[in-house]
């Protein structure tokens, strides 16, 4: 996608987000005064959006950068999964467990990136597998150590430690 | 400070630089992100203690970088880009440790010149903003916000937009003036707003932790040998022969981290390129002149001093960094701004001495740890970034021993990466977010008063120091106005 297109994507999205939540700021119970500032904001928010979408549609024919896509430098499918596992990971730990989650995330998924990212780097998997769980041990162990012992803060347990 | 206290401050200033370095040396991780992330681990600690390892930290962090840029011809972070130059010219000459050790003495120098300025210029600054009013309060924060969006060359509409929406999440949560709600959603952890450190955490950790975790998995091995007596070769050679330059660059840093948001990219090229221009041996920057090592990374280092003025004296950030500072203040109940020289003056002072200690011990630390810390680069970018995703997960956690704080830390984590993809700043989005609360304070209150004295108009543009700030707020948006032209027509001329 070229870049003054994503600008003028953007312009759009900014416009309709500040529009749909200017719509909200009617709801707020409390004084007017409450949500003026909040108003004021959006308002400048869509003076911006427009300004974007302004901008990407003048500069369309003189800009033909191709602006990285979202999925930029990310060669695989299974890298792009990655993404996901990064934002269940925090809710698992909480539900499952802390320090149990942390272990099996550093074991697995470094290896799964690394499998991933770098098909010739695929020899030896048990060997790695070995490897990684034994340095995310050593890692959980030290964070441990800083959390419960060093700074008395225990993390919620879940399900399991 | 009792003896206790000095003591452990001491023994974790070490530990932070040491910490700070590792952070830094690494590739796609920087001072702001080494704060983020080891700010939980203070939660316990003494308040100048933890503001103490934490600017350590932050030392450690912003010289770290000068490593990788050496050997590697990777900047560690933004502000080593300069020092790669003829840093890694020098390395490829077999001068890796010499360079290695300009670097080290001339950001320990111009460090101690920074730290110096602040304790000079931050508390008379800050009994000077005990004049300021409400209306002089609000336009501070709007000449923040001016220079912060104005600073993305390019990217003007860009940085203005992150920085709006900075300021509209810090409006969710209570009013600061009646207390209503806003932007909740029937969600009740929210009535309180965003908390600021899990919001830093994942702006900065998280989200450098992902991208490290999808991004290309190259380590590099890296070796250098230790000469005998170079250290105190090239410790006496830059003194005798650079100590202007080293001077010079430092003052140029000092001056870009005093400017909110500018950061020490800025002061590292400007020093350089200053640098370049004033020297007899032009041609031979680029290819392996000690200059060019010197220079930026004294303008690099003086610039963590700057940062500090108008974060501590006005509440302002200088940098990214120094925003999550910020945050580590608030943790502890300190309120960074005016006030803070009045009603914690001792914490302040013993805070802004401990980075002198610092600066001043990072001279042997640098000796000592760049040349095993140099063998980090081998580990593969998902390990690390794994690391500081669990780090940042229990971080957030930590701050308010919530399930909302791990949330609010991966809320922002995906805000910073939609935000790295569509190539908008981050760090106006940090400035206003940091600072939103405090605009609209004082702007409602700027309006009550000015309501209650007749005039609004004159209550806001009338006064003497808010026609000053008024004045300097146009002027910073009509520079990048006119950057954005300049390069808009570069652009259609190139087409």
């Amino acid at each position: 996608m070229r870049a003054s297109t994503q600008t003028t994507i953007l312009g759009l999205a900014v416009l309709a987000f500040s529009i749909a939540l200017l719509w909200v700021t009617l709801g707020f119970a409390g004084e007017p005064r409450d949500r003026l500032f909040p108003q004021i904001i959006l308002f400048l928010m869509a003076a911006v959006g427009i300004a974007l979408m302004w901008k990407g549609a003048s500069t369309r024919t003189i800009d033909e950068r191709i602006a990285p896509a979202l999925t930029a430098r990310v060669r695989t499918w299974g890298a792009i999964a990655l993404f996901p596992v990064c934002f269940a990971y925090p809710f698992l730990a909480y539900h499952i467990g802390f320090y149990a989650t942390a272990f099996v995330f550093m074991s697995l998924v470094p290896l799964a990136a690394i499998w991933v990212q770098e098909p010739r780097n695929r020899t030896k998997p048990l060997r790695k597998l070995l490897i990684a769980t034994l340095s995310s041990a050593l890692f959980i162990a030290v964070l441990y150590l800083c959390f419960w012992i060093v700074l008395r803060l225990p993390l919620p347990s879940g399900i399991l430690i | 400070m009792d003896i206790v206290i000095a003591s452990q401050a001491l023994i974790l200033g070490v530990l932070g630089l040491l910490a700070g370095t590792l952070v830094g040396i690494l590739p796609g991780l920087n001072a702001a992100v080494g704060i983020a992330v080891l700010l939980p681990f203070t939660f316990g600690l003494d308040p100048v203690v933890s503001l103490i390892f934490l600017g350590a930290v932050y030392t450690g962090g912003v010289y770290g970088g000068a490593i990788t840029a050496i050997l590697i011809n990777v900047p560690g972070a933004p502000s080593n880009i300069a020092t790669c130059f003829d840093g890694h010219a020098m390395a490829r000459n077999g001068r890796a440790e010499e360079a290695i050790y300009f670097a080290t003495i001339a950001h320990a120098t111009g460090g101690v010149i920074g730290v110096l300025s602040l304790l000079l210029l931050a508390p008379p600054l800050g009994k000077f903003a005990l004049k300021f009013g409400p209306a002089e309060t609000f336009w501070t924060y709007i000449f923040g916000f001016t220079i912060v969006a104005s600073l993305s060359p390019g990217a003007l509409l860009k940085g203005l937009l992150a920085c709006l929406f900075g300021v509209l999440l810090s409006t969710v949560g209570l009013s600061p003036i009646n207390g209503a709600l806003r932007f909740d959603f029937g969600v009740t952890q929210l009535a309180g707003g965003f908390d600021i450190v899990p919001a830093l955490i994942g702006l900065f950790g998280f989200t450098q932790a992902v991208l490290l975790l999808v991004g290309d998995q190259k380590g590099w091995q890296v070796t250098y040998l230790r000469k005998r007596g170079l250290f105190f070769l090239v410790f006496r050679n830059l003194y005798a022969r650079f100590y202007k330059l080293v001077l010079g660059s430092a003052i140029v840093g000092l001056l870009v981290g005093i400017l909110p948001g500018a950061g020490a990219s800025v002061a590292g090229l400007l020093a350089y390129a200053n640098a370049k221009n004033m020297a007899r041996n032009r041609g031979e920057f680029g290819k392996g002149a000690p200059e060019g090592v010197v220079a930026p990374e004294s303008a690099n280092s003086a610039c963590l001093g700057g940062d500090l003025i108008p974060t501590l004296s006005l509440g302002i950030p200088g940098s990214p960094a120094a925003g999550v500072m910020i945050g580590a203040l608030l943790v502890h109940g300190l309120v960074p701004g005016p006030s803070l020289f009045v009603e914690h003056a001792s914490i302040a002072y013993d805070f802004m001495y401990g980075i002198l200690l610092a600066q001043i011990l990072l001279i042997p630390i640098g000796f000592w740890v760049a040349r095993p810390a140099a063998r980090l680069l081998i580990i593969k970018p998902a390990y690390l970034g794994s690391a500081i995703v669990i780090l940042s997960v229990f971080g957030g956690y930590a701050v308010a021993n919530s399930l909302f704080g791990v949330l609010t830390m991966s809320f922002f984590g995906l805000i910073g990466l939609l935000c790295r993809r569509l190539d908008v700043p981050i760090a106006p989005l940090v400035l206003g977010l940091i600072l939103g609360t405090g605009a609209e304070t004082s702007f409602m209150t700027s309006l009550e008063l000015g309501e209650a004295t007749g005039s609004l108009f004159a209550f806001f543009f009338g006064r003497p120091i808010a026609v000053v700030l008024i004045a300097l707020c146009v002027i910073s948006l009509l520079t990048s106005i006119l950057i954005e032209y300049k390069i808009r027509k570069e652009l259609a001329v190139s087409a």
